[in-house]
């Protein structure tokens, strides 16, 4: 049996799914959080049911990528739990009435956030609601899981809807009429503060504080956890323990150099020493984690919070200058955490055009976390405000780019049509549960590919496959970019993770200015594997081809431009 | 003289009266609600979007759109 949920956007069909089948899944407060489907199992007595959670959509004719999947998933399921808004009864009423008139399969109608309705003076006769409709009708609370058993409980008797009344609105008007009481409410501090953060002047000056605010709180958090928590675990516990073993290793055998590495005078540089257990454990866990741990903690709380939406309202106009529209800010964001939600929310657009353009921009010049974790540990010791160069310059990238790519592309960008969602206080639950998803999803996406890549580098080396490759792109590396030939190494890994290879360049002895040019290419040059399947996917091969000249030209450009500038500059 | 939601002032409840543009313009407006007949509240107008109320939903509209929908002045 497969049982669909469906819905507008942003009423908490993913919460929903969580508390019946147990499965994770992202959930935030903004319209567009699930762009795949997510399919998970639920036992109803003697028998497994499929739930499939399907992206928000507003219509039954779809108009971007995820309501397309959607839509398709109508079809083939067996009963259908269509989630409301009960905050937004009548809006939602529309999707409503239309599957009831389309789609005569066992219908349950769930009135989700109920326990929002008090406070917002709403009165909804459940009752009566069931009657009109004529199918099963549940109050639900996806923070509690209130109402989730009843609903359990009624999947298997769910009858399909009778004949309906031809005319929608008016249809829909008789019922609000009949259900629902509204009750005067008096502004409340979430009301005035959702009214000034999109309210010009200051919804401008706010905006720049929440997000200095963040990116501060991120370093904060971030740098405190690698000072005082994971680089003393590892110089006092894990270092003794690496020496040991190295002592009962061959220095010069092939395994020393893959467990453990290179030693220089008997310390432990773990950023370049390149062992599996040395370099291979240090880059991900104590370098990268406290970032991204950090990065998803913040991000977790403005998703949360609902201030994204608005932020993507006062980005608009800016965005408009590269080609897309405010909520493009939503992949950008992602993009900074992981490219690949970043390269997958981009279904959230209709046009092929839109979608090209902020596919290409996250790949070329948004650094993953695991990546800006590793710049500020490479460059950051040499000094913040080379970190801050090379952002600058990444930011000057997309903006420039993005002008081109709007000048040239044939075509248009379209405007923002978006839900604002109410701000919500976030719960400390589900955002402990959805920094879990994503950290456990970086140990077992990304740490296999840091292994992985570091093990890639040691048989580069034993191969001598790096000193062919360095005199091959010789001229484009010293002549264009300023940087030794052996830096190919670092952009051939590169397509496997970028932190490790951000690394690579450690051992290289590179000048300031060489690390900020190759810091720059290797955000630039090509995405790491793992985002080039999501974008091949989304982009399709022609489009896809285009974007990787695009990158390759733009690499080859910026470096070549920074090397010139910064040498001028005398960095 | 007709009023566009985009010339409405700020903080004004009206009323839409026609929407213009294509089928599928229409069809995506009156799936979020926004169709001729309803109260719509202009909330504010960013350099951007303008962001608008239709019964207890926000939402924020290009310019271009919102020129295309008519509300009564």
């Amino acid at each position: 049996m497969r049982v669909l949920l469906v819905g507008n956007p942003n009423v908490g069909k993913s919460v929903l799914f969580s508390h019946l089948t147990g499965a994770r899944v992202l959930a935030s407060n903004y319209p567009g959080t699930t762009v795949e489907i997510t399919k998970g199992f639920l036992k109803l007595g003697d028998i497994r049911a499929e739930v499939i959670d399907a992206p928000g959509t507003y219509g039954l004719t779809p108009t971007n990528k995820a309501e397309e999947v959607a839509l398709e998933l109508l079809n083939q399921a067996d009963v259908i739990v269509n989630v409301v808004d009960a905050t937004n009864l009548e809006r939602n009423l529309s999707l409503t009435v239309d599957l009831l008139q389309r789609v005569k399969k066992p219908f349950i109608v769930v009135l989700n956030m109920w326990d929002e309705t008090k406070h917002k003076g709403i009165d909804i006769d459940i009752e009566k609601l069931k009657k009109l409709l004529g199918v099963k009708v549940i109050p639900t609370c996806g923070l509690t899981g209130q109402g989730v058993k009843e609903l359990v409980e009624k999947i298997k008797t769910a009858s399909p809807p009778k004949d309906l009344e031809k005319e929608k609105w008016s249809f829909i008007g008789k019922i609000i009429e009949r259900v629902q009481k509204l009750s005067h409410r008096h502004h409340t501090i979430w009301d005035i503060l959702e009214e000034v953060s999109v309210k010009p002047p200051w919804a401008y000056p706010i905006a720049v504080a929440i997000v200095i605010l963040s990116f501060q709180v991120i370093r904060f958090v971030g740098e405190g956890l690698i000072n005082y928590v994971f680089a003393p675990l590892f110089t006092n516990f894990y270092t003794p323990l690496i020496m040991k073993l190295s002592f009962f290793i061959r220095k010069s055998s092939f395994l020393h150099s893959i467990l453990i590495g290179k030693l220089g005078g008997g310390e432990i540089d773990y950023s370049s020493a390149f062992g599996l257990l040395t370099t291979g454990l240090y880059v991900p866990i104590a370098m990268v984690l406290p970032y991204v741990f950090s990065f998803y903690l913040v991000l977790g709380v403005l998703e949360d919070w609902g201030y994204l939406p608005r932020l993507a309202i006062l980005a608009d106009r800016a965005f408009h200058k590269v080609g897309l529209h405010g909520y493009a800010i939503v992949p950008m964001v992602l993009g900074l955490g992981c490219n690949v939600p970043g390269a997958l929310s981009t279904r959230l657009f209709e046009e092929r055009r839109e979608k090209f353009i902020a596919a290409t921009l996250v790949s070329i010049a948004v650094p993953c976390m695991a990546q800006s974790a590793m710049v500020i540990g490479v460059l950051g010791r040499l000094g913040g405000q080379f970190v801050g160069i090379v952002f600058l310059i990444l930011f000057l990238v997309w903006f420039i780019l993005g002008i081109i790519l709007n000048r040239f592309l044939k075509g248009e960008s379209p405007e923002i049509l978006v839900e604002i969602p109410p701000y919500r206080l976030p719960s400390l639950k589900a955002l402990y549960k959805k920094l879990w998803i994503r950290l456990s999803w970086f140990f077992s996406e990304a740490l296999p590919y840091v292994l992985l890549g570091v093990l890639f580098v040691n048989i580069l080396y034993y191969l001598k496959i790096i000193d062919f490759l360095a005199v091959i792109f010789s001229p484009i590396m010293t002549r264009i970019w300023g940087l030794p030939d052996q830096a190919i190494g670092a952009l051939i890994v590169g397509f496997l993770r970028k932190d490790v290879a951000v690394g690579m360049l450690r051992p290289l002895n590179l000048s300031v200015r060489q690390l900020i040019v190759g810091v720059t290419i290797l955000t630039i040059y090509f995405p790491c594997v793992a985002t080039f399947v999501v974008l091949l996917r989304e982009l399709k091969i022609k489009d896809m081809l285009k974007s990787i000249a695009i990158m390759l030209s733009t690499a080859l450009v910026v470096g070549g431009v920074v090397n010139f500038i910064l040498s001028l500059l005398k960095i | 003289m007709e009023t566009t939601l985009l010339q409405l002032e700020s903080n004004r409840w009206s009323k839409v009266k026609e929407i213009r543009g294509g089928m599928g313009f229409q069809k995506k407006l009156e799936n979020l609600g926004i169709r001729v007949g309803v109260r719509i509240l202009k909330v504010s107008q960013t350099p951007g979007p303008i962001i608008v109320k239709v019964s207890s939903s926000q939402f924020a509209i290009g310019r271009g759109m919102a020129s295309k929908i008519i509300v009564e002045g």
